[in-house]
C-alpha cells in the first residue's frame, strides 16, 4: 500500500454489504481493497440471526455458494405476551419435499463444527463421501443445502423448493464471504481503520488510514449503522433516537438434540420465535429466539426513541415527560402499560435496559426452551429502523457509495426484520455499478446514478418505499403495551373453566372481542396497519 | 445472569485510552442520566460525590446507543483504535 497508488475500489467494512460489493468488483477483475477495523471479517457485526435467501438467491449466487448457514427455518411462531400469559400463532411447514422426519438435513459448508446429522446419513447410506444432494436415495429435505462438497444452497432439486430462509451466525458467514472475495482476487485487510475521506475536485478520491491517504477511483462506505463516513460526507446530518432500535442478544449453547426436541424440529432444521408485548415492558420492539445448529440466539429489540421517552428524570418518579408511561397512582384507565412490572419507580426499566433480556429468558414460556443452556456470548447493536424516510436522498456522493446499514437499508414490517438481505443486495448492486463504470471510464457521478437506479429497480428501494409508513405505524405504543396483553388474557379466559363449571359463553366472547379489540381505538389501529 | 458477568464472556481487547469521551458540563444538566439505564452493557454510572458520569470503556460492546440517545455533544464516541475493542466470535 504505497502512497500514490490508486485502487479501483476501496470498500470500508468487511461485513455482508462490503464483502458483497467487493466480491462483485473483484470478480470483474478490478483492483479491490477491503478495509476492516476489527481483526476478523465482520468482527463488529451483530445480527439477530436470520437471512431471507429468496431476494438474493440469484443476485448473490456466487457469494452464497457453500455458505455456512445454521438451520433452514421451517417453523415460525409469533407470540403475544402478557406478563404471565401469552398466546401464540405458529406456522410449521416442510422445508420442501418428503422424508423430513427420517432424513437428516443440515446446511453445512462450515467444516469447523461437527455435523452429526450429515455423518449419520453417511453411515446409513454406507457412503463415506458426501453425496450430492440430488442423488441421495429418498431425497433430502433441503436439496443441495447440506452439500459439503461445494454444492449450492441456491439451486433446488427438481421436486423440492430450495431453502428460503436460514438462521445464521454472522462471524461464520462473514468469514465465508471474505474467503470468496479473496478467491476472486480481492484484498481484505484487518486492523485498518478508515478515519476519513479524501476529497479531490468535488469528489471522494480515497480514504485516510492513519497518516496515509489511500486513493481509489471509487470508495464504498459499508461501515455499518453508525457510518462515520456517511456523516463526514454530509449524507447523515442528524441521528435522532427515534430512527434506531437497540438489539441485545445472547448466544446460548444447547446440544442439537435438545434444540430439536424443545422446538419440535426435524433434525437439522430450525425455528424462529418472535415475541411482542410484555417482553419489552410494553415498549415498541420485541423478543426473538432463533435456533442455530448447537446454539440458540436469544434477544430483545427495543425502539430507542421510546426507550428514551420511558426513562424519567433522575430522582423523579416516572411519568410526567413520557407519552407512554401512566402517572403513578393515576393510571390511564384502559392502559395495561407496565402493570405488574417489577419496577417500583415506574417505567419499564429499573436498573438498565439489559434487564429486559434477563426477564425475557426467565418467562415461563421461554425458560424451558433455554434450560441448562450456557451463555457463550453477549452483544448489542443498533438497527437503523426508520425506513424510507430516513435514508439519504442519494445513496452516496460522487466517488462514494453507501451500502447496507450505513445507508439505512433495513426493513421492519412488524413480523419480519430484514437487514442481511438488504445489505447483501445493496452491496452487490454497488459493486456491479462500479464494475460497469470502471472499464467504461464512466465518471463517479454516472456510477452513483447507476447505483441509485439499480437500487430503485430492486427490492431494496421498492420494499423500503412500499413500507414507508411502517415505522410510524409500528411505533404506536398500544401495539405493544395494550393489545398483546389483552389478547393473551382473552385467550387464557377462552380456554378456562371456572369454579361454577362455566366456560366463556359465545355471547361473552363476542362482547369481549368488541370491547377489547373492535372498539374505536382498535379499529383505528387496524386501519393504520391496513394502510401500512 | 448479571450484565457484568455477560461482558466477561465477550472477546474484548481493551485499549488503555478510552474511545468514549464525556462532556461533564452536558452531563450535569442532563435530567434523565439516560446513559446509565440505556447502555446495554451497564457501563455508565453516576458518581454523586463528584457529580460526574463515569464510563467503563473497557466493556464496551460498540453499539453506539450512548452516542445516539444522549444529548447532542455529551458523548464523543469513535470506533476503538484498529485491533482493539470487541470481536464478536458468534455475532
Amino acid at each position: 500500500m504505497s502512497e500514490g497508488e490508486e485502487f479501483d475500489v476501496i470498500v470500508v467494512g468487511a461485513g455482508p454489504a462490503g464483502l458483497a460489493c467487493a466480491y462483485e468488483t473483484a470478480a470483474a477483475g478490478l483492483q479491490t481493497l477491503v478495509l476492516e477495523s476489527g481483526d476478523a471479517p465482520g468482527a463488529k457485526n451483530l445480527t439477530g440471526g436470520r437471512l431471507y435467501l429468496e431476494p438474493v438467491r440469484s443476485l448473490c449466487a456466487g457469494l452464497l455458494e457453500g455458505a455456512p448457514f445454521e438451520r433452514p427455518v421451517v417453523s415460525e411462531t409469533i407470540t403475544f405476551a402478557g406478563e404471565s400469559e401469552s398466546v401464540s400463532f405458529r406456522s410449521d411447514f416442510s422445508g420442501g419435499g418428503e422424508g423430513l422426519s427420517d432424513k437428516p438435513a443440515s446446511c453445512a459448508g462450515d467444516t469447523r463444527s461437527d455435523d452429526s446429522a450429515l455423518s449419520a446419513e453417511e453411515q446409513r447410506s454406507g457412503d463415506p463421501a458426501p453425496a450430492v444432494a440430488e442423488n441421495r436415495p429418498g431425497g433430502s429435505a433441503l436439496s443441495a443445502a447440506e452439500d459439503r462438497s461445494g454444492g449450492s444452497v441456491l439451486s433446488a432439486a427438481e421436486d423440492r423448493p430450495p431453502l428460503s430462509s436460514a438462521t445464521v451466525l454472522p462471524s461464520r458467514l462473514n468469514a465465508h464471504f471474505a474467503d470468496k472475495v479473496s478467491e476472486k482476487g480481492g484484498m481484505v485487510l484487518y486492523q485498518q481503520k478508515a478515519e476519513g475521506l479524501v476529497r479531490e475536485g468535488g469528489r471522494i478520491a480515497g480514504v485516510k488510514v492513519g497518516p496515509e491517504e489511500l486513493r481509489a477511483r471509487h470508495v464504498v462506505a459499508a461501515d455499518g449503522v453508525l457510518s462515520f463516513l456517511a456523516e463526514e460526507a454530509g449524507l447523515r446530518t442528524e441521528r435522532p433516537a427515534g430512527a434506531y432500535a437497540l438489539g441485545m442478544k445472547e448466544i446460548i449453547e444447547l446440544d442439537s438434540a435438545a434444540i430439536e426436541e424443545r422446538f419440535n424440529l426435524p433434525p437439522g432444521l430450525g425455528a424462529s420465535r418472535l415475541y411482542a408485548g410484555a417482553v419489552t415492558g410494553g415498549l415498541p420492539g420485541g423478543g426473538f429466539i432463533y435456533t442455530n445448529r448447537e446454539t440458540v440466539s436469544v434477544g430483545i429489540v427495543v425502539h430507542l426513541g421510546a426507550l428514551a421517552g420511558s426513562i424519567p428524570a433522575a430522582g423523579f418518579p416516572a411519568g410526567a415527560s413520557s407519552r407512554s408511561t401512566p402517572q403513578p397512582g393515576n393510571p390511564a384507565p384502559d392502559s395495561f402499560a407496565y402493570s405488574g412490572s417489577s419496577t417500583p419507580t415506574g417505567g419499564p426499566i429499573a436498573e438498565g435496559v439489559h434487564e429486559l433480556l434477563e426477564r425475557f429468558k426467565e418467562r415461563s414460556d421461554t425458560a424451558p426452551l433455554l434450560n441448562g443452556g450456557r451463555t457463550v456470548e453477549y452483544g448489542a447493536h443498533l438497527i437503523p429502523e426508520a425506513g424510507f424516510e430516513h435514508i439519504p436522498s442519494t445513496p452516496g456522493i460522487p466517488g462514494l457509495l453507501l451500502a447496507g446499514d450505513a445507508a439505512g437499508f433495513v426493513l421492519n414490517t412488524g413480523v419480519t426484520l430484514r437487514g442481511l438481505d438488504f445489505a447483501l443486495a445493496s452491496g452487490a448492486l454497488a459493486g456491479k455499478s462500479i464494475a460497469r463504470a470502471v472499464p467504461a471510464g464512466q465518471t463517479p457521478e454516472t456510477c452513483l446514478s447507476h447505483y441509485h437506479d439499480a437500487l430503485k429497480q430492486s427490492f431494496v428501494m421498492q420494499q423500503m418505499k412500499a413500507y414507508r409508513n411502517a415505522p410510524s405505524v409500528l411505533s404506536d405504543p398500544s401495539l405493544y403495551e395494550r393489545y398483546p396483553e389483552k389478547l393473551a388474557k382473552f385467550a387464557r379466559d377462552l380456554f378456562e373453566v371456572n369454579s361454577e363449571g362455566a366456560s366463556m359463553p359465545p355471547k361473552s366472547i363476542f362482547r369481549r372481542l368488541r370491547k377489547d379489540f373492535l372498539n374505536l381505538d382498535g379499529l383505528k389501529t387496524l386501519w393504520r396497519i391496513y394502510r401500512m | 445472569m448479571k450484565v457484568e458477568e455477560k461482558i466477561t464472556l465477550c472477546a474484548i481487547k481493551a485499549n488503555e485510552t478510552s474511545h468514549i469521551e464525556l462532556d461533564q458540563s452536558s452531563c450535569r444538566i442532563c435530567e434523565t442520566r439516560i446513559c446509565v439505564k440505556a447502555c446495554p452493557a451497564g457501563l455508565y454510572a453516576y458518581e454523586p460525590e463528584l457529580d460526574e458520569i463515569k464510563v467503563d470503556h473497557a466493556g464496551c460492546l460498540e453499539c453506539g446507543t450512548c452516542l445516539i440517545i444522549c444529548p447532542p455533544g455529551a458523548v464523543t464516541w469513535q470506533t476503538p483504535a484498529p485491533g482493539f475493542g470487541i470481536r464478536y466470535r458468534y455475532g
